[in-house]
């Protein structure tokens, strides 16, 4: 049965990828995201990451079909602490719960509160960025000196004292928090391009008489600082999952029994001596999905903005 | 008969191969220089110019290649079949070369009298302070006030036609025999232009170097070279004494560059120009490179590649015009301009 | 020189009352304040009462604003419940050994990052540059706490070849020479040291891979070429020297992210510094300690970018001139 389940999976990755592989090399008149894409395809480790991200992705939907165990129920006092075997697939931690079916709800668990908080944190840098370089003056200095400020914290400290100051988090609150303390990097980024969409933009619109702000922003600086901040939700995802772990893994984020990939590795920390793989395979799909945010965001940016062309 | 040249380049064909196609950047073009003698290379940017003074030094980078088949000679040794180390040595030695904008040209965080040291301690056995006094004596050389006192100056405190004097000096260090001049004065006021075409006049007649002056502006060519090559689409297109050729221009593209000079004295309504721009270096025009932005163009040549023709002493021409000059009495509208006019 | 150096330190003191004021916003919105939770510890009524009332926290928000400010300013960070002293006095303990664990680590991973970022850049296009970039971004994707724990398995587990946790032998350690003594703490710097530079060096081998190859680029090292310097003179002399002009900003740019991985580097390898007080702090709800964390590291990050700042200026003869 799991096997046809993971052939499943596969199958639906493969013809995915065909798609995308058709789109981009597909005949006719040749869009800007046609571009993108068939740039994006011209690095093989973005392409890679893509299809790793897609993977982890289904995987985590449909955890509740490949787990193998509940990831929560604990299977036997005796149990606890029981290497990786061909029936518990990554062993059980110290509770004797399954590691392998805790790692799938887990995955589940990171991806969608790191997804949701970026999607947070993208929106208010946005907005915030956007605020400041088109009004700019003074107000925009003093926006930006906020930014300075909070840059000038390292993000884990701040969110240590955050969960410590309102622990225990639930889970939505702890979405909340890894959004509002992601977003200034972004902010940034969309100033910046704002800045300098505005001094061309100033000029193409004396020209065009009668072209109003509004009409502005929406034809010609929303599509251009989309670029940017794709690249900044990409990388960004990879920063809030590891910022997550790190607090489940100080015992501060997702609350047990919830599983997420911090607090298994938290959970098998006093035990990394004799019970290894209850911190390690979970690290091991963090690394992966780091990684491959981390690519994928460099192969958007390189196909995206071709001033950033690797040379 | 002419006595050896001392630099001659044959057939020198520089390729850049790219995922977007070859470019031919530089296409079979062959001359020399005497001993002494200043010729100067014009043409519009893009027409190869630039690519074929850095191919002379062996300076293209990847994906650029010099063609087998090209031959460039320095002094009867084959440049092109030297390993790298000897190459080097030949650089900054033998053949030095300056820049249009010696602003980037120079590195910002060193010195300028570091930077004309380099040149002796990179190329002979001598120590830094022996260097050092070399440098400031060159800059002195090349009219820097107070040259041990500017030794110390970074670029970026210079003006810019001191910037470019020590940019020649810098050449200058080992008294090469020929110096190549990349556009040395347009990025420079028109003052200071003359006095850095002077400056180099005034070097070579004491050096007995040669000079090969590349440039845009014609006006440069006529004041200090006494031969003139006239470069389009990668090709060599006319050659001639300079006098010759501004009394008698041949080829329809060094009119153009002609009819676009402007000259003091003459009042126009507005210059000249050559319709069209330079075509790219992926896929030259068949035929005559030129035919699109020719008023003279016929069917002849849009079909038929010309070679250099002789028409007068030292004087060569590619175009057909040499035998059917008849043509040359009913000028009509190019065909790069009828298609501008069209869009 | 003198200017920038003033404007720099009044910007970064701007920076700090931000922060500051952040501290106290949190403090203010968080559930109780620093002295009410007392958890599963028995802290007399009377005790609580005389910290409440020496940090002005039974007098209106204003007053408690300007009291937190002037008590900062005077170095008072507060009392800290759960070891009983003031935070001062504890951070005096052990702020030197984080900044021991940064400075070794900062110099390292960018002595590293560097190296990697030239060699990079000089066989640019290769496998040795593929794989290079792979590995290194492959540790810079690592969570902080995952490598030191990987690190701490393997090295001290499973090949028990070094240390794996605290700052020296405390049971030998009495008995040692003091060359003993510091090879034995050396000793112990090692993982924590190495998990730092791994996950650092990445960014910074690729900052400097990027910088050499917009250098590379630039027209001086065509002109370079064209006086006859050889390509590696070249690399080491005229292209290294301009790109580590931005390798000097992006020092101050990496402090924040070096300190955030020293927090858990240090809680996993056991190392007294800041990192392992903050994350003890966590458990016991000590808000003075934390709250002072957030403002001590936020000062680091100052004073290191003002650092980085005027190293710039001196190390730039365009800047420097000005």
């Amino acid at each position: 049965m799991l096997a046809i389940r993971w052939l499943c999976a596969a199958a639906l990755i493969a013809a995915l990828c065909a798609a995308l592989r058709r789109f981009a090399h597909g005949s006719g008149r040749t869009s800007r995201a046609r571009v993108v894409l068939a740039r994006y395809a011209s690095h093989p480790s973005a392409v890679i990451a893509l299809v790793a991200l897609i993977v982890l992705y289904v995987v985590s939907a449909f955890s509740p079909w490949l787990a193998t165990h509940d990831p929560i129920e604990i299977l036997a006092q005796a149990l606890a602490n029981h290497p990786p075997s061909r029936e518990l697939l990554f062993g059980t931690d110290f509770a004797g719960r399954d590691v392998f079916s805790r790692v799938l709800y887990g995955t589940r668990i990171s991806l969608s509160v790191a997804l949701l908080a970026t999607s947070i944190s993208v929106v208010l840098g946005t907005a915030y960025g956007a605020t400041a370089g088109f009004i700019g003056g003074t107000l925009d200095t003093v926006m930006m000196r906020l930014v300075d400020a909070f840059l000038s914290i390292p993000r884990i400290v701040l969110l240590i004292a955050i969960g410590t100051l309102w622990a225990p988090l639930s889970i939505t609150s702890l979405i909340l928090i890894l959004g509002l303390t992601a977003w200034f990097g972004t902010s940034r980024l969309v100033r910046a391009e704002v800045l300098s969409l505005k001094e061309r933009e100033m000029v193409a619109a004396a020209r065009a008489l009668g072209a109003r702000d509004l009409a502005i922003v929406r034809r010609h600086l929303l599509p251009n600082v989309l670029s940017p901040v794709i690249v900044a939700a990409t990388l960004g995802v990879a920063g809030v999952i590891v910022n997550e772990a790190a607090l489940s893994f100080l015992g501060i984020g997702i609350p047990d029994p919830t599983p997420s990939l911090g607090n298994i590795i938290h959970d098998g920390t006093p035990y990394l001596a004799t019970a290894w793989w209850v911190a390690l395979f979970p690290g091991i799909v963090l690394v992966i999905t780091a990684l491959a945010c981390n690519l994928a965001g460099d192969g958007l940016r390189d196909a995206m903005d071709p001033r950033q062309v690797d040379r | 008969m002419t006595p050896r040249p001392l630099l001659s380049v044959e057939e020198l064909r520089t390729y850049f191969r790219t995922s977007a196609g070859v470019a031919r950047a530089v296409d079979g073009v062959s001359f020399s220089i005497a001993a002494n003698e200043s010729v100067g290379v014009v043409g519009e940017s893009g027409c190869g110019k630039s690519v074929t003074s850095l191919s002379l030094l062996r300076l293209i980078q990847r994906p650029g290649t010099i063609e087998p088949g090209s031959k460039i000679e320095l002094e009867g040794t084959d440049l092109l079949s030297l390993d790298d180390e000897s190459m080097r040595r030949i650089r900054g030695n033998r053949i030095a070369m300056i820049f249009q904008e010696p602003m980037t040209a120079l590195n910002p965080v060193f010195t300028i009298g570091a930077q004309l040291a380099e040149v002796p301690r990179v190329h002979e056995h001598i120590t830094r302070r022996d260097a050092w006094a070399r440098a400031v004596e060159m800059l002195g050389t090349v009219g820097i006030p107070d040259p041990a006192e500017r030794a110390h100056s970074y670029p970026h405190q210079l003006s810019g036609g001191m910037r470019q004097r020590v940019m020649i000096g810098m050449a200058l260090m080992l008294s090469p025999a020929l110096l190549i001049a990349d556009e040395p004065t347009t990025a420079l006021d028109v003052t200071i232009q003359a006095q850095i075409l002077e400056l180099l006049a005034e070097l070579r007649a004491r050096t007995a170097m040669s000079v090969l002056l590349i440039t845009h502006d014609l006006g440069v060519v006529a004041e200090s070279t006494s031969r003139v090559i006239v470069m389009y689409a990668g090709e060599i297109v006319e050659q001639a004494g300079v006098r010759e050729l501004f009394a008698q221009p041949h080829h329809p593209y060094t009119e153009g560059l002609m009819a676009a000079m402007p000259r003091a004295g003459t009042k126009r309504e507005r210059l000249t120009v050559i319709p069209g721009a330079v075509p790219s270096p992926y896929e030259w025009p068949s035929g005559c490179r030129f035919h699109e932005r020719c008023p003279y163009a016929w069917e002849r040549c849009e079909r038929e590649h010309p070679p250099l023709y002789e028409i007068g002493v030292g004087h060569v021409s590619r175009c057909h015009l040499a035998v059917e000059p008849e043509r040359r009495a009913t000028p009509h509208l190019p065909l790069a301009a009828r298609a501008g006019a069209g869009a | 020189m003198r200017r920038l150096l003033a404007g720099r330190l009044l910007q970064g003191l701007a920076v700090l009352w931000v922060v500051a004021t952040l501290t106290f916003v949190l403090l203010h919105i968080a559930p109780g304040d620093p002295y009410s939770y007392q958890g599963d510890r028995r802290v007399a009524p009377e005790v609580v009462a005389h910290w409440r009332h020496v940090y002005c926290l039974d007098r209106p928000l204003a007053a408690q604003y300007a009291c937190y400010l002037g008590s900062l300013a005077r170095g008072d960070l507060g009392f800290s419940i759960s070891q009983s002293r003031p935070v001062r006095e504890i951070l005096v303990d052990y702020v030197p050994r984080t900044l021991e664990l940064m400075s070794l680590g900062l110099i390292l991973s960018f002595a590293v990052g560097i190296a990697l970022g030239v060699l990079e850049a000089r066989h640019r296009g290769t496998f040795a540059d593929w794989g290079s970039r792979g590995i290194a971004l492959f540790f810079y994707s690592m969570p902080d706490f995952w490598l030191a724990l990987m690190l701490a398995l393997v090295f001290a587990y499973w090949l028990p070849i070094f240390p794996i946790s605290g700052i020296e032998n405390v049971i030998a350690a009495p008995t040692y020479s003091g060359w003993q003594r510091l090879a034995d703490h050396l000793r112990h710097l090692v993982l924590p040291v190495t998990a730092l530079v791994l996950m650092t060096c990445a960014a910074i081998a690729r900052f400097q891979r990027a910088a050499m190859l917009d250098v590379i680029r630039l027209e001086f090292v065509v002109a370079a070429r064209a006086k006859g310097v050889s390509e590696s003179a070249i690399t080491r002399h005229h292209v290294l020297r301009n790109a580590l002009l931005p390798i000097i900003t992006l020092a101050g740019l990496m402090l924040p992210m070096l300190l955030g991985g020293a927090v858990l580097v240090e809680l996993v390898f056991s190392w007294p510094g800041m990192g392992f007080i903050t994350a003890m702090a966590v458990g016991s709800r000590d808000y003075a300690l934390v709250t002072s964390s957030v403002l001590v590291t936020s000062a680091l990050v100052v004073a290191g970018t003002i650092a980085a700042d005027l190293l710039y200026a001196l190390a730039d003869p365009r800047v420097r001139a000005k």
